[in-house]
């Protein structure tokens, strides 16, 4: 049984689908967005919980009003506002010193030079040549295609920012460090825990996304109510402008006619024809679970089936309690910060700490990242209460769920070392890598990004050569999630991407919106 | 920030129907919702683990009866409701059970095993009814979707009065307008098992049975008819989602976390609102033409408005407006498999139902129940109300996995419970809730034995709890303020406050309510849906081709497609059920 026909299918409405939909739709293209579960937004997920509002996944978006949608969509008339914390981040030491990371890099380097007048420096330095680097390159190369990574190395050199980046961007984290010459130990742990806490692998060679991790982080932004929020003005931006959402129902087939993509088959038989479908799932899901087999090529099946997941997860504490929540840290900012890190005190605490994530010996929590959106935003909890988010990361585990109680009685544990808290725990909910993969199937293992970010999954050539410019070597079909370039955590980019492609392919080009 | 012709203060249910009839009538309407999401009555929520959708507070869904779901085209915009053929049963203690079903039969099999003067009794009801259908039809539609007339309440009168004198009832039409609900029901039925089907229904839209002038609503409900009950694929939010859709579509305007702090009037007329610094919109004015409150009376009087417009009179009457009567605590299980009853060796079509009430044997019981929650005392008895949503729509747990949610009836501020002092309100943050859960799995365990095995984890929803979710329903009260006789009718939410001739038009010249009037908050859209009338012929815009659909007539022109008992396991299906 065929249905109406449309211009354009996206198959998942997480934040990339649904600006994928979003941006053609508004651009003149018909479309239907498709989602299994009950409700849109993926990993934008916000739960009102009884007056809480849990942020269960992501939190912290680092582009925010610089992804194009916000403005091509009118995002800010659709209820997404941005709250920029002035603190971003703090460091808490067990001897009542901290270190203090605010939106102002000489306040910055100031907290860093009660440690080491040298590490301040370096920071100056370090902070004064990134900014080129972001502005004339990082962030715009975030909404364009990339290219391969020898032409991407020649194209570095028409600038001297660009030769800098090209410089580092293949040093490890550490190796990155040492090369803008910081040396004191507490320093460099804080430095480290930027890349560390997304789930990255230290000593990978990923220098050029150090920059992007530092700076956007002492960028980053709460959306004013809760994640959801901006999952939620992308769908009435699509629905606004006359798009169709179907929800509750998952697609099970991507449907080909002589090896084109022609339309999906959702899961009670309905099918719907289009001449662009966009999968915003991971690889597998994609080439191996929708499309019949004889439509994939080989050597595209070769690369889906060694993609490589993350090998670290989240493990998410959320707590409401009735009393205030404060930290014992001599410096008070630390109360107003984004994000409070506790745990390590030393690059080599960090190190010993995420390797015994990897050899799943991290039984207590030992690292948390913890945020308590109701000091920016009194609309997350009822007055009077608290709400901490306590986030650590942790390595995948089936049997996660056994687990999860003895694990968050160590955060609030650990949490007490460092803060006090003393009333009822009115709220208390606990998410596990295993619940992230239930909740978002596309999330495999846990894995947020949809598959880990190493040297062979990034840039040009994630997910893989042909398929990292949202084009796949099947007609028709293109990608547009976070398996693609330049990947996870809310960036905007991804969706934005596929829409530049696939409206370039239906000749409703979403560059027409700029003209209005 | 730009005017709107409409704003509408709270994104529940009633304010969304009011803002799509609107919109889709050519104004503009902006709608200023506090929380994060609209339709805080009918949220969905994974409370724990993924896959398993609670429905947190309205379970209960009858917008098929409602003229809306036609006029807005809620289908179209992703409404699938669902149900269960049987839609009501009750295990008893003896092994008994008692069902009501969309088919007649099952419910006069059920009921002539317990008696036959009873089922003599419902056979004439049913023939009184088949007689005068259009009439009975048509007052149960006006008393939901039109304004309470004196002209409806003497047709109600000569209706109930022809019936209770066709059944040989020692009444008339104009006792049966005063009677409490027991009253009628101990005329009507002698077998208690069937005298506490309607006895208990009542609870489910806070019109309890121990009031005065409750009684045509239980005689209605003591005919066993086919309700317009269901359940939306995807969970009650599901119905939020397809007004939001709606209301969107038409070109409306949704600013989400934007609590209001007042309502700005000027020469004595509503022209506008300003947020509160915590909103999104911090400390914005916006204005209009019309405002619509859709929070709950007393925080519009006291809080929006305040004394410096309503003066200290409308204060005092306004501050202790009740919301204090029946409260609902509530606990979500997800669960393994469906309950089994020890009943269904009496009758396997209590497996069918997704509606449910046990713990309740005899109206005394009952009535004994009620007196105790009107006077701040935790019943002694156990009994609760149970939905189990997932035999109706499998999706909204796992595969082979189901949600129950029970609940029972508890006074906002407890002071007793079984010789055990409590601390009122507070009590519910000191864990009396997980208490009463308990005693809800004893009591589901004593009828379903096996049920605590099944149960992968629990959460409490308190009144606490429900207030925190949408702070306009003060003490959790689900209706907009209690359904008591003093708040009913042409009297809600208090004399004076609506003009004469309306529902929803407030003596302050261009404000209306959506809340806190006439009927009862439900998710029947039905305040909603009076407050547009009202707005719509006062701004010229009432006459709409697509806005003509009479209550009931989406329900009975569809019923028989509205897919029944998919999530019932096969072994308690006859052939074809599915």
């Amino acid at each position: 049984m065929t249905e109406e026909n449309y211009d354009a299918i996206v198959i998942g409405a997480g934040p990339n689908g649904l600006m994928a939909a979003a941006y053609l739709q508004k651009a003149g293209s018909k479309v239907l967005i498709c989602e299994r579960r009950h409700e849109t937004g993926g990993g934008l997920n916000t739960d009102e919980y009884f007056g809480y509002r849990l942020n269960l996944h992501a939190i912290y978006h680092l582009m925010a009003e610089k992804m194009p949608a916000y403005e091509d969509l009118g995002l800010k008339d659709l209820s997404v506002r941005y709250i920029y914390p002035e603190v971003i981040a703090a460091f808490p030491f067990r001897d009542g010193s901290s270190l203090v990371f605010t939106r102002d890099p000489e306040e910055t380097a100031q907290s860093i030079a009660f440690f080491s007048e040298a590490d301040a420096d370096a920071f100056r330095a370090m902070w004064t040549e990134f900014q080129p680097m972001l502005d004339e390159w990082l962030i715009p190369m975030t909404y364009e295609m990339p290219l391969p990574a020898v032409d991407q190395m020649v194209e570095f050199q028409v600038n001297d920012s660009g030769n800098d980046l090209a410089h580092i961007s293949e040093m490890s984290f550490p190796e990155l460090l040492d090369h803008y010459g910081f040396e004191n130990e507490r320093v460099r742990m804080a430095l480290l825990s930027f890349p560390a806490m997304w789930g990255t692998h230290l000593d990978e060679p990923l220098g050029f996304l150090f920059p992007l991790y530092l700076c956007r982080m002492m960028d980053a932004a709460l959306v004013k109510g809760g994640s959801h929020r901006l999952s939620s003005g992308l769908f009435r931006s699509l629905l606004k402008d006359g798009g169709r959402v179907i929800d509750e129902y998952a697609v099970t087939d991507i449907l080909t006619e002589g090896g084109k993509a022609v339309g999906v088959r959702l899961e009670d038989g309905r099918e719907f024809k289009a001449d662009a479908v966009i999968s915003t799932l991971n690889p597998e899901q994609t080439f191996i679970d929708l499309l019949p087999r004889e439509d994939v090529p080989d050597g595209l099946m070769q690369s889906v089936e060694s993609w490589e997941w993350e090998d670290r997860s989240l493990y998410n504490l959320h707590l409401g309690i009735d009393s205030s929540y404060t930290y014992k840290a001599k410096d008070e900012r630390i109360n107003q910060a984004l994000i409070t890190f506790i745990g390590p005190e030393t690059e080599q605490d960090l190190l010993d700490h995420l390797d015994r994530v990897d050899a799943g010996e991290d039984t207590e929590a030992e690292w948390l990242h913890i945020t308590v959106p109701n000091v920016h935003d009194k609309t997350m909890c009822p007055p009077g209460k608290n709400l901490i988010r306590a986030e650590a990361i942790v390595g995948y585990d089936p049997e996660w769920r056994d687990r999860s109680k003895a694990f968050g009685d160590s955060a609030i544990a650990l949490m007490k070392e460092f803060a006090d808290f003393e009333g009822n725990v009115i709220l208390r909910r606990e998410v596990t890598p295993v619940d992230i993969e239930e909740k978002l199937t596309t999330m495999k293992f846990g894995s947020f990004k949809h598959g880990a970010y190493n040297p062979l999954q990034m840039g040009y050539l994630r997910p893989n050569d042909e398929c990292s410019c949202s084009e796949t070597p099947i007609e028709g079909l293109f990608l547009g999630g976070a398996s693609m370039y330049p990947g996870g955590m809310i960036l905007g980019a991804c969706g934005f991407l596929a829409a530049s492609t696939v409206g370039d392919y239906l000749q409703k080009p979403i560059t027409s919106l700029k003209v209005e | 920030m730009k005017d709107y012709d409409v704003i509408i203060i709270g994104g529940g249910l009633n304010g969304l129907t009011t803002a799509c009839y609107l919109q889709k009538s050519g104004l503009s309407v902006g709608v200023f919702e506090a929380r994060g999401q609209c339709g805080a009555h009918t949220d969905t929520i994974e409370l724990g683990r993924p896959g398993f959708l609670h429905n947190t507070h309205a379970q209960w869904l009858v917008p098929a009866m409602s003229p809306a779901m036609a006029d807005l085209e809620l289908e179209s915009f992703g409404l699938d409701l669902c149900g269960t053929d049987v839609i009501f049963s009750m295990p008893h203690k003896d092994g008994t059970n008692t069902v009501q079903g969309m088919d007649g039969a099952i419910t006069m099999e059920s009921i002539g095993r317990h008696s036959e003067k009873d089922a003599a009794t419902l056979a004439k009801y049913m023939e009184f009814a088949a007689m005068n259908a259009a009439e009975a039809m048509e007052l149960a539609g006006m008393q939901s979707f039109a304004p309470p007339t004196m002209e409806l309440a003497e047709r109600v009168a000569k209706l109930n009065h022809g019936l209770v004198q066709h059944l040989g009832l020692d009444c008339t039409g104009d006792d049966v307008m005063r009677m409490s609900g027991y009253e009628i029901i101990e005329l009507l039925f002698e077998s208690e098992a069937v005298r506490v089907v309607p006895g208990t229904l009542g609870e489910y839209t806070g019109q309890w049975g121990i009031n005065r002038r409750v009684a045509p609503t239980v005689l209605g409900l003591s005919g066993f008819m086919p309700m317009a009950v269901h359940q939306a694929k995807g969970g009650s939010h599901a119905l939020t989602h397809s007004l939001v859709r709606c209301f969107v579509h038409h070109g409306g305007e949704i600013w989400t976390t934007c609590p209001v702090e007042k309502i700005l009037v000027e020469n004595g007329k509503a022209c506008g609102i300003r947020m509160s610094e915590d909103a999104l919109l911090a400390g914005e004015e916006v204005r209009a033409k019309t405002i619509v409150s859709n929070i709950t009376f007393q925080p519009t009087w006291c809080n929006l408005l305040g004394e410096e417009v309503v003066g200290a009179d409308w204060m005092r009457r306004a501050k202790y407006f009740n919301y204090d009567d029946p409260q609902l605590l509530s606990a979500f299980f997800a669960l393994k498999e469906a309950p089994t009853f020890t009943s269904s060796q009496y009758d396997p079509a209590i497996q069918r139902a997704w509606v449910g009430y046990m713990g309740c044997d005899s109206l005394d019981q009952l009535r004994n129940s009620q007196m105790q929650v009107m006077t701040g005392v935790v019943p002694d008895d156990a009994m609760c109300g149970y939905f189990i949503p997932t035999l109706a729509d499998p999706t909204q747990a796992p595969e082979g996995c189901h949600t129950l949610n029970s609940w029972l009836t508890v006074p906002p501020n407890p002071r007793r419970w079984r010789n055990k002092t409590l601390n009122g309100w507070n009590s519910w943050s000191e864990g009396l809730g997980e208490k009463l859960g308990d005693d809800m799995e004893d009591l589901i365990e004593s009828m379903a034995p096996g049920f605590k095995d099944s149960i992968i984890e629990r959460t409490i929803n308190t009144p606490m709890s429900m207030e925190n979710s949408n702070p306009s329903a003060i003490r959790g009260n689900m209706i907009g303020g209690s359904a008591i006789p003093e708040q009913s009718g042409e009297l809600r939410p208090l004399p004076g406050v609506i003009q004469e001739g309306s529902v929803s038009r407030t003596y302050i010249p261009s404000l209306y309510l959506s809340n806190s009037i006439h009927p009862f908050g439900a998710t029947h859209l039905a305040s909603g849906y009076l407050a547009a009338i009202d707005i719509a012929e006062d701004l010229g815009c009432r006459e709409q081709t697509w806005w003509g659909s009479k209550p009931f007539e989406w329900f009975f022109g569809n019923m028989a497609r509205i897919p029944m008992n998919k999530g019932v396991d096969e072994k308690w299906l006859k052939g074809g059920e599915k």
